[in-house]
This record gives C-alpha cells, sequence and structure tokens, in this order.
C-alpha cells in the first residue's frame, strides 16, 4: 500500500514542477507581490484556516452543494443524452435547447433563480445542475450514436433482446464517451458552486475566497483557491479510478512510452 | 433504430416547441404581473435589442466580447487538441499532464485573472488568457479520450501493412478520434463565451459582459436582457456551426455507427 | 467659484507653458454609484480647463473596491476611487496610496442608506426584527456594519437574533417584495427606484448605527502617480474641485449632462430628481470622520489592526 502510494506521488512529478515555477515567479516578484503569494505564505494562511476550522466548514458546505447539483446532472445529463440518441422526438425537442441555452452566462440571470429558488443553497444547486448538463448529456449522446453498428448486428445475430442490446452493447460502448463528459463535468460542478458563492452567499469557499480578497489578504484567498484545487483533484482522481474499473477493457491505444 | 429520419421542416418545428412555448408563457405573465420587473417581458427584451442592434452599439460590444472569446477559443483550443492527441498515444506525455490536469480544472479560471491582468494589463490580452486558460480543459481531455479510445487494431494493423508513426497517427489516430475531439470543441465553445463575458463582468470597458454589469447596476435590465440575447444568440450560432463542421468532418465515419441516420 | 476658474486657469497656464509637451494620460478607475463629480469630468470637460491640456482622462468601470485594487496592484491605474472603510482595511494590510479628495460622504446632510420594509410589514420597530431576514451586498460591508450597530442599539444580538443574506443590490427591491427578504438594504439610485415603485418603508437608515458624518468614497492615488506627476494632479484636482461645485450647485443640470454622455444609465426621470449623498463642496476629507468610522470597525471586528488615517490622506493637492 505504502509503495502503491509512492508510486503515485513519483507519477505525480509535473505539479511539483509547476509549483515550484509558481514560487520563482512569486519570489521574484515578477509579476505582482501582492497578487501572486508565495507558496509559503499561502501555506501559512491556510493552515490558519484550518486549525480555526474555518476552511473545513466553509468547504463542506460547497461540496455538499456541488455534489447534489453533480449527481442530479449525472442522472438526468445520461438520461436525456441517451433519449435523444434514440428518439428522433427528444433529439428535435431538446437539441436547440442545448445549443442556445448552454452559451448563455446562467450567471447573469442569478436575480431570477433568487426568484424561483429561493436564496438559500437550492439556487446554487440548481445553476450547477444546469451548467453539468450539458457536456455529460451531449457526450452521451455522441457516445451512443458512435457505437459500433457491427457490435449490435453480432449481438442481434446470437439472439439478444432489445434490452439485452441496450444494457451489453450500447452502454458500454458509450461508456468511454460518457465518462469523458462526467470528468468534464465535475470541476465545472467545484467552479459554479465557487463563483455562486462568490457573488451571494455568506457561505462556502466562494464566499471565503472573496471575503479574504474583499480584506486584501490575498495569501488566505490562495489557500481557499487551493482547497478547491486539492478537493476537485481527489474528486477527479476518483472518476479517473472509477473509469479504468468500469472501462476495463480499453486501457488507451498508447504506442509511445512503456504501458 | 431504422426509422426514418425527421424531415428538416418537421425537426425545426419541434425544435422550437419548447422554447416558443416557454417564451409565451413568459410573455402572459409579465403582461399580467405576476412576475418581478426583472423578469421583463420577452417583447420588450427585443425592442430594446433591436433598439440596439440598430444603433450599432450592441455590435460594437459584441465585436470586442467576440474577438477575446474566439482568440482565446483558436489559442485554448489548438493547444488542448494538440496536448491531448498527444498524451493519448504517448504515455509519458499523459503522465505529465494528467495530474496538473486534475488539480487545475477545478479551480475557476477567473481567480487567476488579477495575475493575468499585472501581466498583460487590462486590455483584451488577460481576457484572451483567462478564456485560453479555461478552453484548454474541456479540448484536452476530450483529446485526450478520443485519442486513447481509438481500437489497438487499428494501430496494429496499419503498422503491420508498414506505416510509420506518423503515418499511423495521421491516417488512423487523429480520424478515429475526430469525433471525441470535436464533441470537445463543442463544449469548449460555449465555455469560451461565458468566461470572457465573466471576466469583462470584472475588468472591461467594454463587450457584452461589461454591458451587463453596468445595465444591471443602473437597474436597466432591458439592457442587459440584451446583451444576454445577443450572447445567446452568438453561442447558438456558434454551435450550429459547429454541429455542421462534424456533421461534415464525420460524414463517412457516420456508416456503420448507430447514428447513422443522424 | 470665480476664484476656483482663476485658479484652474493658472494652473493650466503654469503647466502648459513649460510642458508644452504632450498632456499625460491619467488613467483613472471608477465605480458604479456617488461618485458623480469624476464623471462629470468625462461628460462636461468644459468644467475642467486643463483636460486635453495638462492631462487627458482614461476611464474605466471596475463594479467594485475590490477589482480597483486589484488593478492598482496590477500598475494599470493612477487615480482610483474607493470606499472609505476599504481605504483604511487596505492600508491596515499594507497596500499604500494617497488619500486626495472625499467625492461623497453618508452624512444626515444628504442621502442615506435605506433599509426598508414592505409598507404593510407588521415590524414597526427595529426590536421587532427578532428571527428576521436582513438583506446584505457583500459580507463584513458597511451594510452590514450599519445595520448590526442598529440592531444592538435596540437590544438585539446581530449574531444570533436576525440571519443575513447576500442578495446583490439590484435583486434586493425584490427579494423583499417576494417575501424572501425582510429587510432590503438600499443605496441610491435603488432607494428612487424601490420608492417610485411605491409599497415600501424605510425603518431605519444608516445614521442609526452610526449616528455621525461618515466619508464613503475617497479618491486615491498611487504614490508613484504623486511623486512623478504632482503638478499634473494638481490640475486634476483643481478641475475636479470645479466639477464638484458644479455638482453641488446645479445637481439636475449635472446629471442630465451624465445621462447624456451614456456614463449613467439609469433611467432618467428616476435619476435626475434623485436625492443623493452629500458632497463637501471642497473635496476636503474629514479625516476625524475616518477615525471614528475605523473605531467602529474595528470594535465590531470587521477590521483587524488599527492603523492612523492621517497617514495616508495627503489634500496637499486640493487647491
Amino acid at each position: 500500500m505504502a509503495e502503491a502510494v509512492m508510486r503515485s506521488l513519483a507519477r505525480w512529478y509535473s505539479v511539483p514542477l509547476v509549483l515550484a515555477v509558481w514560487e520563482l515567479l512569486a519570489r521574484t516578484g515578477a509579476v505582482s507581490r501582492r497578487l501572486m503569494p508565495s507558496l509559503v505564505e499561502i501555506a501559512a494562511a491556510a493552515w490558519t484556516a484550518v486549525a480555526s476550522g474555518d476552511l473545513l466548514f466553509h468547504a463542506g458546505i460547497s461540496l455538499g452543494r456541488a455534489f447534489a447539483g453533480y449527481a442530479l446532472a449525472i442522472v438526468c445529463g445520461v438520461l436525456l443524452g441517451v433519449a435523444m440518441a434514440r428518439s428522433r422526438l427528444f433529439d428535435a425537442l431538446f437539441e436547440p435547447i442545448f445549443s442556445f441555452g448552454y452559451p448563455v452566462p446562467k450567471i447573469a440571470l442569478y436575480p431570477i433563480f433568487i426568484f424561483v429558488f429561493g436564496l438559500g443553497s437550492l439556487s446554487k444547486v440548481m445553476l450547477i445542475f444546469l451548467e453539468c448538463l450539458y457536456p455529460i448529456t451531449v457526450n452521451a449522446f455522441y457516445g451512443m450514436r458512435g457505437v459500433d453498428r457491427v457490435h449490435v448486428w453480432a449481438a442481434r445475430n446470437m439472439g439478444a433482446s432489445e434490452r439485452q442490446i441496450f444494457w451489453r452493447v450500447l452502454l458500454p460502448g458509450a461508456a468511454p464517451s460518457i465518462f469523458a463528459g462526467l470528468r468534464i463535468a465535475l470541476p465545472i460542478s467545484l467552479i459554479v458552486v465557487i463563483i455562486t458563492e462568490i457573488i451571494g452567499e455568506s457561505r462556502g469557499l466562494g464566499y471565503y475566497i472573496s471575503y479574504a480578497s474583499a480584506s486584501f489578504e490575498y495569501a488566505a484567498a490562495f489557500a481557499g483557491v487551493a482547497a478547491v484545487a486539492v478537493i476537485g483533484f481527489t474528486l477527479d482522481r476518483l472518476v479517473v479510478w472509477l473509469r479504468n474499473r468500469v472501462i476495463f477493457w480499453e486501457r488507451g491505444a498508447a504506442f509511445i512510452g512503456a504501458a | 433504430m431504422t426509422a426514418a429520419p425527421y424531415s428538416r421542416a418537421r425537426r425545426a418545428a419541434l425544435g422550437l416547441a419548447l422554447p416558443v412555448a416557454a417564451l409565451a408563457a413568459w410573455e402572459i405573465s409579465a403582461r399580467f404581473g405576476t412576475v418581478p420587473d426583472y423578469l421583463i417581458a420577452p417583447s420588450l427584451i427585443l425592442a430594446t435589442t433591436w433598439e440596439m442592434a440598430v444603433s450599432g452599439e450592441l455590435w460594437r460590444h459584441a465585436a470586442d466580447s467576440l474577438l477575446r472569446a474566439l482568440g482565446g477559443y483558436a489559442i485554448g483550443a489548438a493547444a488542448g487538441v494538440a496536448m491531448g492527441l498527444l498524451a493519448g498515444i504517448a504515455r509519458p506525455v499523459e503522465r505529465f499532464y494528467d495530474p496538473i490536469v486534475s488539480l487545475t480544472y477545478p479551480v475557476p479560471k477567473i481567480v487567476v485573472l488579477p495575475i493575468l491582468v499585472a501581466w498583460l494589463g487590462a486590455g483584451d490580452w488577460s481576457k484572451i488568457a483567462v478564456v485560453t486558460a479555461a478552453v484548454f480543459y474541456p479540448t484536452f481531455i476530450n483529446s485526450l479520450y478520443g485519442a486513447k479510445g481509438v481500437n489497438r487494431l487499428y494501430v496494429w494493423s496499419a503498422r503491420n501493412m508498414g506505416a510509420g508513426p506518423l503515418q499511423v497517427f495521421w491516417k488512423v489516430i487523429l480520424p478515429a478520434s475526430l469525433p471525441q475531439v470535436l464533441t470537445g470543441l463543442r463544449i469548449a465553445l460555449a465555455l469560451a463565451f461565458i468566461v470572457a463575458v465573466a471576466a469583462e463582468l470584472q475588468f472591461s470597458r467594454s463587450g457584452l459582459g461589461h454591458l451587463i454589469g453596468a445595465a444591471e447596476d443602473s437597474l436597466r435590465f432591458d439592457l442587459m436582457y440584451a446583451a444576454i440575447v445577443a450572447i445567446a444568440l452568438i453561442g447558438f450560432a456558434g454551435d450550429r456551426l459547429l454541429v455542421a463542421l462534424r456533421r461534415r468532418a464525420l460524414a463517412g465515419q457516420a456508416l456503420g455507427k448507430e447514428g447513422a441516420h443522424g | 467659484m470665480k476664484l476656483l476658474h482663476i485658479a484652474s486657469a493658472a494652473v493650466a497656464v503654469a503647466i502648459a507653458a513649460p510642458a508644452a509637451a504632450e498632456a499625460v494620460k491619467i488613467r483613472v478607475g471608477h465605480g458604479a454609484a456617488a461618485e458623480e463629480q469624476l464623471w462629470l469630468m468625462k461628460a462636461k470637460p468644459d468644467v475642467t480647463p486643463n483636460q486635453g491640456k495638462a492631462y487627458t482622462l482614461d476611464f474605466q468601470l471596475f463594479r467594485g473596491t475590490d477589482q480597483r485594487f486589484k488593478a492598482v496592484e496590477a500598475k494599470e491605474l493612477d487615480v482610483f476611487t474607493s470606499s472609505a472603510s476599504s481605504s483604511i482595511v487596505a492600508y491596515s494590510q499594507g497596500l499604500r496610496f494617497k488619500a486626495v479628495a472625499s467625492i461623497s460622504m453618508e452624512s444626515s446632510k444628504g442621502f442615506v442608506t435605506q433599509y426598508v420594509v414592505m409598507a404593510d410589514s407588521p415590524i414597526k420597530t427595529i426590536a421587532e426584527l427578532k428571527g428576521k431576514t436582513i438583506g446584505n451586498n457583500a459580507a463584513r460591508s458597511s451594510i452590514e456594519l450599519w445595520a448590526r450597530l442598529a440592531l444592538a442599539k435596540h437590544g438585539l444580538n446581530p449574531d444570533r437574533d436576525v440571519s443575513w443574506a447576500i442578495v446583490p443590490f439590484p435583486a434586493q427591491g425584490q427579494a423583499l417584495r417576494s417575501g424572501k427578504l425582510d429587510v432590503a438594504a438600499l443605496p441610491q439610485p435603488f432607494a428612487a427606484a424601490e420608492t417610485a415603485k411605491g409599497g415600501v418603508r424605510t425603518l431605519f437608515t444608516s445614521k442609526e448605527g452610526v449616528p455621525f458624518d461618515e466619508e464613503l468614497i475617497l479618491l486615491l492615488v498611487t504614490e508613484d502617480f504623486a511623486a512623478k506627476q504632482a503638478p499634473v494632479l494638481k490640475a486634476f484636482m483643481a478641475d475636479f474641485v470645479a466639477a464638484t461645485k458644479l455638482y453641488v450647485e446645479k445637481p439636475k443640470e449635472a446629471r442630465k449632462a451624465l445621462i447624456d454622455a451614456k456614463i449613467v444609465h439609469v433611467p432618467e426621470q428616476l435619476y435626475v430628481e434623485m436625492k443623493d449623498n452629500y458632497r463637501n463642496p471642497n473635496a476636503r476629507i474629514d479625516i476625524e470622520a475616518l477615525k471614528k468610522a475605523q473605531d467602529v470597525m474595528v470594535a465590531e471586528g470587521h477590521q483587524k489592526t488599527k492603523v492612523d488615517p492621517a497617514a495616508f490622506v495627503d489634500m496637499s493637492y486640493l487647491p
């Protein structure tokens, strides 16, 4: 177990590299002393925030909202994407809504969301849900469409029912694309929750970051940002791990470099 | 799955069904006063949008936003697709990018905007930079999985037939990854507009995002919606363009796939 | 007024003579409320004789003081506006600048932020706010500070007896009307808008909690600019005071000019008639007011370290 952890850490060598570059830029004041604090300052601010319990409290709230919206988006997105792929009616009905609705910055519609969903977490969860819906649906749609017909025919030849074809051929065939969608949507859920919390909220990491920023405590603000990064990183690794388990037959066509 | 595709007309009609119904409901409730006054009637929004379009004011702001969004999109998507494909075929490259992407993707790129402004000034370049950063991620991930998902058999048979690595990439990997790459491009385009607008809301003297912010602070919700409508229209047009492009680029590939009727 | 014009002209000549060289471009970062005199310099250049000669103006809108300070850190601005409270906090955090003029004040001599309830609301006194929801625009803002003090004065615990909802100003009126807020906090032009719509009643104002006059928005310059371009800054300030005088003496004409120049987008009827925050006609900063305001902020926990406002106020550039 320890060996596996060590191996993982060695694999993630690019992270310390990037951090070193940041530290270099920060220390030499190449960009701006204050706007780009050194990692030491950020770590100190993070330590204070964790010790006081603040950071964990706010992180928990943001995570809860993000997860709620994300989970809802997965369920609805996959269903919708699959439905759109299988039914001309669904496709014709919903596709324009997606193309038209997605580019609209829903942040600007925040007053409407307050009106409809109230001032609390629900309006944020709904916004997260809507924003995550697009990549998941689009990927599920194209995933279903892209399944090789030969596989379907072969299954049919072997006497599979429509139901079996759906669950044993189509869905697994669409799975890689669906997981790409999940991997893309997960950080979006975090991004949206942070941004909505920056705009109007008294709890959550977004609030924490904007409050620190407004108090001119930029190191603390970046500590909050680092918290978001770490959380997102962990969850993303989870999704990758899950993907490799579910789609065990596809480790990649890489033909350069060792496996 | 063997049903004939809808005729163009039928598709268009169905596509408009839900939005038109929603708009009608909105217009009616706005007229009869059951909604708050910032949910102003669509007819009024349309009137203001038209007025601003005609006066040229909307175009000016739209052009500025477009410059930033598309500029960032071009750079970010090019980088994302290139790196993603490379990472899909070369493990070392994937290992380099993977943890960085996992770590930095969840951070809203807006938080580094002040640093970009310090570096590139408060003008267009800082906004193009933040859009570039945001667009990189979905294009990278989709291209990565696109290249990874290429059937090994194709690669092997090509090599068997004597193809060198460059040929394998050009003739096998690239076409096979294209569907996923285009999906990523589609998602990224919409993201480019959103991020450009978000950046303009914070640091800008022009652009649709700037207009939305200024309008909201002045209680000019009609102006705000005109800007939002403009963004939606631009995004919609861009998305349609990409869908058409996708259809052309993947014309041959749809054969033999489930979605052949599309 | 005449003396001021002569003074401005004199400064202009003094500058124009040796510096037949180019006008210096002053990069100005401003906000969206309570800064009319500044915007007037762009809308009505005839009030600013030095513009185009000693300096030219490059205005940029930043919706929050936060963004303005970041732009200053990014070396993108020379002159900028800031709320007085943010200035003090910024200085206490080590940021450096000079406050050269007062733009507007939260004073009983003019408009003050209104905390309104629905006209038919059963709430008649502040004490009845127990268990209610109060609107705020941003955490730890002046809006919150004033309300907290008002509550404390009437025997309520601001942390336990009420809840705070952060809602952007444009949405507060509606949140109040749809029952999501019990009290909405409204500066201009939002107060004017809601009053025009009717159905609301002022429960208390910012002066309930803080009964003395306070500086609201200050004009700040970077130390760099003040050091390198002192004569230009003086010319700019002379014109600024001229613009202030115009705004104080002829507010309606001034506001109409702002609307015509498309600097302000608020509906004309609402904007021209509304009562506005008090401006000191000489634009002088009240340092005592800053000190008293800081004491309040520190006592309420909105600020950690105390500083001496006299350290960053420099009124030597005012005529």
